[in-house]
């Protein structure tokens, strides 16, 4: 006879999906780190490739008011989704005290925890490079002023890409290291989160871009080539997307049956519309389609490559009105597409998050070398 | 039991989960716990509990003294009336559960279990 243990933990309460203590809160701080670092590592490398600190010192970056408004972004993100976490624990007044409560290096929880209060610091002083007024009253601060600026400004944007980049893939690896879980034992994982994270990144950035003040004054050429890229990066990471997502059913298949009845659930069971739904069709599906449809447009014309403003001031018919119209949404229809999607694939990760029953008394007895 | 590697302890941010060295019973410290929950997942066997004080868990009955050996006592055991809980090392209820099968077998009664494939 043997003996099972129920999966329900006596004391916590039943989540979402009847899964155990982590609920819906966790899918949403998972989202927002993610979030926060797709957007410092993309909005890193669109600045660096713009011309830097350089560029946005003298004032012939062709960013606008990119560099500002995704500093700020990253930073919110970043700190709603540590105030988030620590409305999930416990004793939240521990958890603020790092150096006591976070002292465990073998802890991936504790490892985190750090790289997120670093990133808080790093993106408050990426903010202060990217507000002109800021910058300035820096600028006069440091020993070589202009020179100084554009020197540790560029440092400051690379390791604030650095850390998103890290940020990013920590959300996934911090599940990776339950080995308790199943679902969660792959490496394919922090890899999915990653894409999602840099996917998001790319499509905010893109509205942002579209509908900001971009590239005013910047030959069309340029704006063209680097509007391109920007799709570009967002079709290749939804089709990378796509792969690590297929890798990690795939693999989570044929990982035993435990794992083939928790990715049943996923296709066809419980969590289906979450995941293809959300996931697939909102988080990746939708905004490849819309990149597609801005490649082609930017192929066609390439004063497309302008703010949606612009687009709208050379539109001579009712026709080019609606077209610029409509592909000047497209951006802001991939983003909020992105983002929605990106959460419910993290609720479905979290949702899938359980152990496999245990038979006790066989564990016991094969322990002790009892047949 | 108790783990020889408790996954608990390595994933506790807080250190607030520890194994003993004397008797490798693994405790916790509710003084240091933040309540992440992390333990939770950790856990294959579902042991870490949460109530309104925090984490909560089997420590062999530390908390309320050792027994007249020196040793833990805990109270499954001591009450358990069929007499189904041991505590102790393994190698020590290796040696319990031998000398009860050799008596099974001298009595008879082994064999009978066999024979009903129980």
């Amino acid at each position: 006879m043997v003996a099972s243990v129920s999966s329900r933990r006596r004391g916590s309460e039943t989540t979402m999906f009847g899964q155990s203590a982590w609920g819906w809160l966790p899918s949403l701080y998972l989202l927002l780190g993610g979030f926060a670092g797709g957007i410092a590592l993309v909005s890193a490398a669109v600045r660096l490739a713009c011309g830097g600190m350089r560029a946005e010192v003298d004032g012939s970056c062709a960013l606008g008011s990119f560099p500002a408004v995704v500093s700020r972004l990253s930073l919110v993100l970043l700190l709603i989704g540590l105030t988030c976490l620590l409305l999930d624990v416990d004793n939240p007044d521990r958890a603020l005290v790092l150096w006591d409560s976070f002292s465990n290096r073998n802890s991936w929880m504790a490892i985190g925890a750090w790289v997120l209060a670093v990133g808080c610091v790093v993106f408050a002083i990426n903010l202060i490079f990217a507000v002109p007024k800021l910058r300035d009253a820096l600028g006069e601060m440091l020993p070589q002023g202009g020179r100084g600026m554009m020197v540790v400004g560029n440092v400051v944007i690379l390791i604030s890409g650095i850390i998103g980049l890290v940020i990013a893939t920590y959300t996934g690896v911090l599940l990776f290291a339950a080995e308790s879980i199943p679902m969660w034992r792959t490496l394919t994982l922090p890899m999915l989160f990653l894409l999602s994270s840099c996917s998001m990144g790319v499509e905010v950035s893109m509205a942002i871009l579209s509908f900001g003040t971009a590239f005013e004054g910047l030959r069309i050429a340029s704006a063209h080539t680097l509007m391109t890229e920007i799709a570009v990066a967002g079709v290749l990471l939804g089709l990378g997307e796509s792969g690590a997502m297929i890798m990690y059913v795939i693999g989570r298949s044929g990982a035993g049956t435990f794992c083939a009845q928790e990715i049943a659930k996923m296709l066809t069971g419980t969590l289906a519309p979450w995941f293809w739904g959300g996931a697939v069709v909102l988080g990746i599906l939708v905004p490849f389609v819309c990149e597609m449809v801005l490649m082609t447009a930017l192929r066609r014309d390439a004063h497309r490559a302008m703010s949606l403003r612009n687009a709208l001031g050379r539109a001579q018919s009712g026709t080019m009105i609606v077209r610029s119209l409509f592909e000047g949404v497209l951006p802001m229809i991939a983003a909020v597409s992105s983002v929605v999607g990106s959460f419910a694939l993290r609720c479905v990760v979290i949702a899938v998050g359980v152990h496999e029953p245990v038979a006790i008394a066989r564990l016991v007895t094969a322990s002790l070398g009892i047949s | 039991m108790h783990c020889a590697e408790p996954q608990c302890v390595h994933v506790c941010p807080a250190s607030a989960l520890s194994k003993r060295a004397e008797d490798g019973i693994v405790v916790v410290d509710r003084d240091l716990c933040v309540g992440c929950h992390y333990c939770l997942y950790a856990c294959p066997y579902d042991v870490p509990t949460y109530d309104d004080g925090g984490l909560v868990k089997c420590d062999m009955c530390l908390s309320l003294g050792l027994g007249e050996d020196g040793r833990p006592s805990p109270h499954c055991v001591a009450t358990c009336p069929l007499q189904a809980l041991y505590f102790g090392t393994t190698e020590e209820i290796e040696r319990v559960i031998a000398e009860k099968e050799r008596r099974m077998r001298g009595h008879g009664r082994l064999g009978v279990i066999e024979e009903t494939g129980e």
